[in-house]
């Protein structure tokens, strides 16, 4: 597809212009303008790797699960191409392919396992067939852009019925299994019928199974304490490592290696694949702690109710030195009203665009807001001069336009996902 | 004397924190030394409880038949205790429950593209009225009805202004495509709930330092919104 290469060029030019322009950012430029300038592009390249193309899409956990099938999935000796979780639209994915393809549009990997955003996994769908998909779930997320978990339930259905081979879908969410229904061949992954009974609710399905379906997948998640979770792969339990605790960490893990098992076939290993699980570290701002100014700081990534209220639940309730960043990509923070913050006696700082929004929801609630400043860098500088916690460590928690912004000020943009 | 609220079908009305209302309303109605009890309605209860406020949010499409199906069954009941000097505070869809319970007389028009948009305007008192508008409907007023809120930014009703009050029997009904905890953001709406009592007024919210507070949070978010429309 020698065709391409005027705009891949072009491409590079822009990329290379943004991050002398925004070091740390304009990552996605390329790829707005690739995009307009050749629309099939990025479909194009996605058709041509020999071992076809994964989308892992839903509303939660789709970074983890990319990364840990990526994972797997190349330990097993496939060369494996990935998207940053920064890159999961059109316009990112386009970018990330332009930045790693030849001038023939070809990139060197036999599989592309690619996060996908919801509503861009629909239309891409439509144009790339996917060999594989990986539906994960449907929670309340962006409001203002999708209205009704209804309309994600019928993006991920237009996903299944443009999967070319297998749909991987999560046995617990009614939704994914109504959509999976759609596709010609299906395996899921879910929890065990006691685990789910026990734990199901907290994971925010707007619609899930329910408790009197008798589903058995090959994969399941048998419980979790902590980070240690144990799972039953074609009914052989095993205890691994999760890449941060929380049980839907716990999920995700049990939809890649299930996604694993469905794309390897026969040479699929659940040793290999458990060690390598054991030795991931956790994605870029999920359940991360990072080291700035000699201090170690926590970073928790929050991008819908769901992810807010199981990250909450896994902190320690003696995090004494909690801030709470919202930026402008949350538009309406009302969406974020119903989660509970009254396991916390008290949040150290809250800003971003919404600090007063999260302020006033703290102040519904009983839970005292020491500092509201809106402005993030201040309130970073501010963060890090406290004095450190007596107990538990500092933490931030952030919507993920508070995270690329923490990052770019604590001088930790275009990290290893980028690399 | 002490207030009760009833919050109606709370499980399938706060996605966007809609049923938080009551929790909201009883917090502040507490800095005034009003004891509140809250009770809840969902879709197995057989018959609707006697309360000063009832409050009904907005309800996602996919849940909205279940919701109707059984909101049928105890609006008569409602309207009765509306009549007889209860209010109602209706957010996002709940328009169309009360428009099939009659406890609105105008008529709720579709629009042709979703409105997704912040909103700032004045309530009648001139105090804020600020929110968020998720909706693909509008409303044009009845007979007898005022509207919530005078147009600053945002689209509203499509005609300047946004939701509505109505006088039913003794009671009064408050509804608005503002979704969320409106009664937080903007909470001069409260005491347009409760037109007979005296004590229930926004300075009385102010005489404690947490509600003192609360006025200046919703303020500061007042501005924030404001500012999304000026572009600063």
């Amino acid at each position: 597809m020698i065709r391409y290469a005027p705009v891949i060029l072009i491409g590079r030019f822009i990329r290379w212009v943004a991050r002398i322009r925004k070091p740390g950012g304009g990552a996605a430029i390329p790829g707005v303008v690739v995009n307009r300038l050749a629309p099939g592009f990025l479909p194009n390249v996605l058709k041509h790797f020999n071992q076809g193309t994964v989308f892992v899409t839903g509303t939660a956990g789709k970074s983890t699960t990319t990364r840990v099938l990526a994972a797997v999935v190349s330990a097993h000796g496939v060369r494996v191409f990935t998207n940053p979780s920064t890159a999961n639209i059109s316009q990112g994915l386009t970018s990330a392919i332009v930045k790693d393809c030849n001038l023939f549009s070809q990139i060197n990997a036999d599989l592309a396992i690619l996060e996908v955003d919801e509503g861009h996994a629909a239309l891409l769908a439509q144009k790339a067939s996917p060999r594989y998909s990986v539906l994960l779930n449907v929670c309340l997320d962006q409001v203002d852009r999708f209205f009704d978990p209804q309309i994600v339930e019928n993006m991920l259905t237009t996903v299944a019925r443009n999967t070319s081979g297998t749909v991987i879908f999560n046995a617990d969410d009614a939704r994914t299994s109504r959509a999976a229904a759609m596709s010609s061949v299906s395996t899921s992954f879910g929890m065990s019928q006691p685990f789910f009974a026990q734990a199901g609710a907290e994971l925010g399905y707007s619609s899930s199974r329910s408790h009197s379906d008798e589903v058995v997948s090959r994969v399941e998640l048998v419980s979790v304490r902590g980070q240690i979770a144990t799972v039953s792969i074609d009914k052989d339990i095993q205890e691994l490592r999760l890449p941060s605790a929380g049980i839907h960490y716990g999920v995700d893990v049990v939809a890649a290696i299930s996604a694993a098992q469905a794309i390897l076939g026969d040479a699929f290993d659940p040793e290999l694949a458990i060690s390598t699980v054991n030795a991931i570290d956790p994605v870029f701002g999920r359940g991360e702690s990072v080291v700035v100014a000699g201090q170690s700081i926590d970073f928790v990534l929050i991008q819908n109710p769901t992810s807010f209220r199981l990250n909450i639940a896994s902190l320690s309730v003696e995090t004494e030195a909690l801030m709470i960043a919202i930026g402008s990509d949350v538009r309406d923070f009302s969406y974020l009203w119903p989660v509970s913050l009254q396991r916390f006696n008290k949040i150290a700082i809250a800003s971003g665009s919404k600090a007063n929004a999260v302020a006033l929801h703290c102040l519904y609630q009983g839970v005292d807001v020491a500092v509201v400043e809106p402005d993030l860098p201040t309130a970073l500088e501010l963060f890090l001069a406290q004095p450190a916690p007596k107990s538990g460590r500092k933490t931030i928690i952030f919507s993920a336009d508070a995270m690329r912004r923490t990052r770019q000020h604590f001088g930790l943009s275009e990290q290893r996902e980028w690399s | 004397m002490s207030i009760r609220i009833a919050s109606l079908y709370p499980g399938l009305t706060n996605a966007q924190g809609d049923a938080s209302n009551a929790d909201v309303i009883a917090r502040q109605l507490s800095w005034l030394g009003i004891s509140v009890d809250i009770v809840t309605v969902d879709e197995t209860s057989l018959e609707i409880p006697v309360a000063d406020l009832y409050v009904l949010g907005d309800v996602l499409e996919s849940d909205m038949d279940r919701v109707k199906e059984h909101f049928s069954l105890i609006s008569s009941a409602l309207k009765r205790q509306i009549e007889e000097g209860s209010s109602l505070l209706a957010v996002g869809s709940a328009y169309l429950l009360l428009m099939d319970a009659q406890l609105l007389s105008g008529n709720v028009v579709p629009t042709s593209e979703r409105i997704v948009s912040d909103y700032v305007g004045h309530l009648p008192s001139g105090e804020a009225l600020i929110g968020f508008q998720n909706s693909a409907i509008t409303y044009v007023l009845g007979e007898g009805e005022r509207p919530l809120g005078r147009t600053m930014h945002g689209i509203g009703d499509c005609n300047g202004t946004e939701g509505v009050l109505r006088c039913v029997g003794r009671g009064i009904v408050v509804a608005t495509s503002l979704h969320g905890p409106v009664a937080a953001r903007s909470p001069a709406i409260t005491p347009l709930l409760f037109p007979d009592r005296a004590d229930v007024s926004l300075p009385g919210f102010s005489l404690t330092a947490e509600g003192a507070r609360a006025i200046e949070l919703a303020n500061a978010w007042f501005i924030d919104t404001t500012r999304v429309f000026e572009g600063k």
